[in-house]
């Protein structure tokens, strides 16, 4: 239990080994010892969902472990999970097997390598969900490219190697301003304390000039952006997911892309607040241009996977707005959708790569009246098409339903309003080109005699959609089932978010808000989250519902500190130094989670 | 027990000079066999038995020098520990050759780069019909110059040490005597290098001439402690060309000009022993005259006119023009050679940082310079397994054995051979810098050491240009894994077992030490405290 989560890295990673023990001949053989061992990480994973305290920050105390890796640069393996990060290790350890098993057909050319590379992007995915040291974090996040560059370039379509490199140099350039940005905060912290660390946490506390967050954030959200990808920056993504293998294809939307979101709400936000607060609008802007943009363009496009690679530069531009409009039930609507995006869209291009199996065109023209040659293929189609809809019953609605909603009360974004009602228009375009397709492909008379004597899907193939579907419902119908599970977490993220970009302010009164807006943040709806905290037991402190008071003008810039909140209770807001006498945890349930 | 300690401080150079002239009493002696007559199988078979016996026991002798160097470490850290005056009692003795920890860390490189050379060499020369005894002799040789460079004390040593590496390295290019190429290649690094080494030599005399000394750390000494006005100038100038004659050395643009010629046309395990071993052997004297001559605070390091700014100059050039003209290449060993003139960029950054430094602390300094020089011993060592690796690849397993491998000839290699192509991979993405492999640390280190010491620019040039590095090295990447080999018409030869070894045991190491590179940079950084504090 202490090393359940190096356990979950360090299976899948040593786990290639073996495939090299199996006679090369024997690619049943191969293809059973990747999908059990699989299934087993997935088995692993399911012991996180145990009840568990939560430590001071949050995450999951039972899990959390450390090391020194290069204790001389401060470097070390520090891992946990928290309400945040769990359902995305989950989701990528339930994908992974559904991945292995839908291509043991679909891909006989050098398997090995094939389930090595998937194995091997496993354990690179959850170290970059779980890593708590920003050293190791950025080692997974690189480590994850090469195997997925593998499945693009060698078992992707025509032009899988445009493709492929594409995909690599984008994300490349990103994490190299990322990499600068990483060693400048560790560098800030051998500054500051006298000697380098990587930890999150450490490097959290820090306290920055405001020009230097800026860059800092600059070079993080790049990275992240690039990844999610945010609206100028998708580019690559339909080249790679046109071109990558089905699986690749579903490995790629439901998780790598999920990093990108992860890593923005994680890292940019989590280390720097203010400047994420700052940029908060233009990041809800591009948002919803994404959301707006992707969906025209997935409206225009003959080709289902193009149509599917698109839909998810709509989709995650929910995710980056609910990101970026910092408010507890937007945020904890965005983690939902993260996972939703993953299980539909993943079964999208599952679905896609079924009928790519048999007739291999995907073109929407070729089709036509497919429900009555596969019924079962339609049903399950329509299900996950519902599902990425939107439809209330499925997963999708909840999510798109509380990002909306909670962006919508949204303190931090000027004019939410009008983003939210543009981004719902985004839902309804949504309905438009996903129908669309549908009708396309399944309804009318079947025109093209190729498809008369196609196979409707075999056990195996709905052994693959069978757990994707149950989740559809079941995330739909009882979305609390994983909402509570998140929500100490989100709200402390919130809450912390909050505290530390208003306490900012204070230190920087020179250059950081002007009054209105720092008056709307105080007294706003934001406060509900503070109070949030309070009720966790994250933060100390009395004064809650009413406008706080206002800082003292002649307060004291503080020098740069290492500003311990979580050991030392945050002070209230707005008093300097020598403030309230003692604090008082709140008595009614201090530390406990609902 | 005086001489017992300056003998054994020099075992491992007497290892390889003893060996190197057994092995060139004993072939003189026996002589040389006629070819095989082509029916003769009996003939063919001693032949060959013969040549693998002789690179075996090269092997040997560099590997013996390599434990010896390994051990003498231990011992010298002990010593150290017990008696701090110890080693420079060994050195004392030892005729200007430092024993220093340095010195036995370079050591313990240069020979491993010797014997992954080595390991590749056989089939290649056996291919080519050269598989003579002056092979691993010459490398014996030039592995004993670039130990003499390791160890030097004094100006002197090194011109010797970098002309017994230089010539040997000269006849190692021109080995294939019938090939135009090589011949081509040769004269032309030969004509450049006796150039550089004229320029280095004039350099020499001019320090020699201010300071009345050819020991470096006396050299550093008057030129720190005598009022420096009065000859300033001239010794500006003997450093710049001295500087010059180095980087000419290491291949750093803009005197890189013979190096893609130069790997291009030479045999491949030659173009192999030129990028690892005598790239490493001159970082390491580079790195001993600069802060040893010219040390922290001397007026010529860091003063507008010192060799901090000549370098910082020299590498910026480097990596971003090793970089960009990398992208254009389509014969793999010029892609290589310009990979290695990038690589000579990220190095100097580390140099460049240990002579930077600036601290109000004296120790502080020192640790900062020890961690910079540290990082560019753990470069040299990623960068020796890696490059060697992927050398191996081309001397093996390349469809076409001329000298000129292009692109396409690697295409079609995961297919032929799976195992090699995996090792081919590893060593790349350790090039290019993806952890985990230990070009990720390497580079993570003298990037880290950069945004310590304030270099800004250099660390990101350094991070935006392997970036663009990483474009042809993905091509090659692509080569081997997704593109088909075009024609089967040309016969491939079996690797030999001795090359699948080599690379194994590369990219064993290179993934190793990308996942605990602790112990190695540990060892690195304590040996650099040595050259800080030579007297």
């Amino acid at each position: 239990m202490r090393h359940l989560l190096t356990l979950l890295i360090a299976i899948p990673a040593l786990a290639p080994l073996g495939l090299w023990l199996v006679p090369r001949r024997l690619v049943r053989a191969q293809q059973a010892y990747a999908l059990v061992v699989s299934v087993l990480v997935f088995g692993i994973s399911l012991l996180l969902l145990k009840q568990s305290p939560l430590d001071a920050h949050g995450f999951l105390a039972r899990f959390n472990e450390r090391a020194d890796w290069v204790p001389s640069a401060g470097i070390a393996y520090s891992v946990g999970v928290d309400g945040i990060s769990i359902f995305l290790v989950l989701l990528t350890t339930l994908l992974t097997p559904i991945a292995i098993l839908s291509s043991v057909q679909a891909v006989t050319d050098r398997v090995r390598e094939y389930l090595a590379s998937f194995l091997l992007l496993e354990a690179a995915m959850l170290g970059a969900f779980v890593a708590l040291d920003m050293f190791l974090f950025f080692l997974f996040w690189e480590a994850m490219l090469v195997p997925m560059f593998v499945i693009i370039g060698v078992w992707g379509g025509p032009r899988r190697v445009y493709a492929a490199v594409k995909f690599f140099l984008f994300t490349m350039v990103g994490s190299a301003l990322m990499l600068v940005a990483i060693l400048y905060l560790a560098w800030q912290h051998a500054v500051v304390h006298g000697f380098w660390s990587f930890d999150y946490f450490a490097l959290r506390d820090l306290l920055l000039p405001y020009r230097t967050e800026m860059l800092l954030f600059a070079a993080f959200t790049l990275s992240f952006a690039i990844k999610v990808p945010m609206f100028p920056l998708h580019t690559w993504l339909p080249d790679a997911h046109v071109e990558a293998p089905t699986a690749g294809s579903v490995i790629l939307a439901a998780i790598l892309l999920k990093m990108g979101t992860y890593g923005f709400l994680r890292f940019s936000m989590g280390l720097f607040p203010y400047a994420s607060f700052r940029a908060g609008p233009t990041i809800a802007v591009l948002a919803v241009v994404g959301i707006l943009y992707g969906a025209l363009v997935a409206w225009k496009q003959t080709d289902v996977k193009k149509l599917v690679a698109y839909s998810s530069v709509s989709h995650l531009g929910f995710v980056m707005l609910g990101l970026a409009a910092a408010e507890p039930r937007a945020m904890a609507g965005a983690i939902l959708q993260m996972i939703n995006h993953g299980i539909s869209t993943g079964a999208l291009f599952l679905l896609v790569g079924v009928i790519y199996e048999r007739r291999h065109t995907r073109r929407m023209e070729e089709f036509g009246g497919l429900a009555s040659v596969m019924p079962m293929y339609a049903a399950l189609f329509l299900v996950v098409t519902l599902s990425s809809i939107g439809l209330p019953g499925t997963n999708g609605f909840v999510g798109e339903f509380y990002v909306l909603l909670g962006s919508f009360q949204s303190e931090v974004l000027p004019r939410a309003h009008w983003l939210v009602m543009a981004a719902a228009l985004g839902v309804v375009l949504g309905a438009v080109y996903m129908l669309g397709m549908y009708l396309k492909v399944f309804f009318g008379p079947v025109r093209n005699p190729k498809n008369e004597g196609l196979r409707d899907v075999t056990a195996r193939e709905i052994l693959c959609f069978a757990p994707l579907v149950l989740l559809i419902f079941v995330i739909g119908l009882l979305p609390g089932w994983l909402t509570r599970r998140m929500e100490s977490s989100v709200r402390m993220a919130c809450a912390e978010y909050v505290e530390r970009v208003i306490e900012m302010d204070d230190l920087r009164r020179a250059g950081g808000l002007d009054e209105t807006q720092s008056r709307r943040l105080r007294t706003g709806r934001l406060s509900e989250a503070i109070e949030a905290g309070q009720q966790i037991g994250l933060i100390e402190g009395e004064d809650s519902g009413g406008p706080a008071p206002t800082p003292a003008p002649a307060a004291p810039p503080k020098p740069i500190v290492n500003i311990d909140k979580i050991s030392q209770g945050l002070r209230p807001v707005g008093v300097p130094g020598a403030g309230p006498p003692s604090p008082t945890p709140s008595p009614t349930n201090a530390g406990g989670a609902p | 027990m005086r001489w017992f300690n300056s003998v054994t401080a020099l075992f491992p150079i007497l290892c390889v000079s003893g060996g190197a002239l057994l092995l060139m009493l004993f072939e003189a002696a026996i002589g040389r066999p006629a070819a095989p007559a082509p029916g003769d199988l009996e003939a063919l078979y001693r032949t060959r038995v013969r040549a693998a016996l002789r690179s075996a026991f090269a092997i040997g002798v560099l590997a013996l020098a390599a434990a010896g160097s390994a051990g003498l470490w231990l011992l010298a850290r002990r010593a150290g520990q017990l008696d701090p005056g110890f080693l420079s009692q060994i050195v004392s003795h030892t005729a200007g050759l430092g024993g220093d920890r340095f010195a036995l860390v370079v050591y313990a490189i240069l020979c491993a780069g010797g014997i992954l050379v080595l390991l590749q060499a056989g089939s290649y020369l056996r291919e080519l019909g050269i598989d003579r005894p002056e092979f691993p002799l010459l490398v014996l040789f030039a592995v004993l110059g670039g130990m003499f460079l390791a160890a030097a004390r004094d100006l002197l040593l090194m011109f010797i040490g970098l002309e017994t590496l230089s010539l040997g390295t000269y006849c190692l290019v021109a080995f294939q005597r019938s090939s135009l190429k090589s011949t081509e290649a040769a004269l032309k690094y030969f004509l450049l290098g006796s150039f550089a080494a004229a320029i280095l030599l004039f350099g020499m005399a001019l320090l020699y001439g201010v300071t009345g000394s050819l020991e470096l750390s006396r050299i550093g000494k008057v030129l720190s402690l005598a009022s420096p006005t009065a000859f300033e100038p001239v010794a500006a100038i003997g450093m710049a060309l001295v500087v010059v004659g180095l980087a000419f050395k290491v291949s750093a643009v803009p005197f890189h000009m013979w190096t893609p010629d130069a790997y291009e046309g030479a045999p491949t395990p030659t173009t192999a022993f030129m990028a690892v071993v005598v790239k490493t052997a001159a970082f390491a004297i580079m790195m001993r005259v600069l802060l040893v001559a010219f040390p922290l605070g001397s007026p010529l390091s860091s003063a507008p006119a010192g060799w901090v700014s000549l370098l910082t100059g020299f590498a910026l050039l480097t990596m971003v023009l090793g970089n960009f003209a990398g992208l254009m290449q389509d014969n793999v060993k010029r892609l290589l050679a310009y990979s290695s003139i990038a690589h000579a960029g990220y190095i100097l950054i580390g140099v460049i940082v240990a002579g930077a430094v600036r601290s109000a602390v004296p120790r502080e300094a020192e640790r900062l310079q020890a961690d910079a020089l540290g990082a560019v011993l753990f470069y040299l060592v990623a960068y020796t397994l890696a490059t060697a690796g992927a050398f191996a690849v081309l001397s093996i397993c390349a469809r076409d054995h001329r000298e000129s491998t292009k692109v396409v000839d690697l295409h079609g290699l995961a297919v032929r051979s799976p195992g090699l192509a995996a090792g081919f991979l590893v060593c790349v993405l350790s090039l290019v810098g993806i952890p985990p492999t230990a070009g990720f640390f390497g580079k993570l280190y003298l990037f880290k050491l950069a945004v310590q010491a304030g270099l800004w620019p250099l660390a990101l040039v350094g991070v935006l240009t392997s970036v663009a590095a990483a474009y042809y090295y993905l091509r090659l990447i692509v080569a081997v894994y997704m593109r088909p080999a075009e024609t089967e018409d040309v016969a491939v030869p079996a690797p030999t077992t001795r090359g699948r070894l080599g690379i194994a045991a590369a990219a064993l190491f290179v993934v190793a030490l990308g996942l605990l590179p602790a112990r190695v940079l540990s060892v690195a950084t304590q040996s650099v405290f040595d050259l800080l504090r030579m007297q």
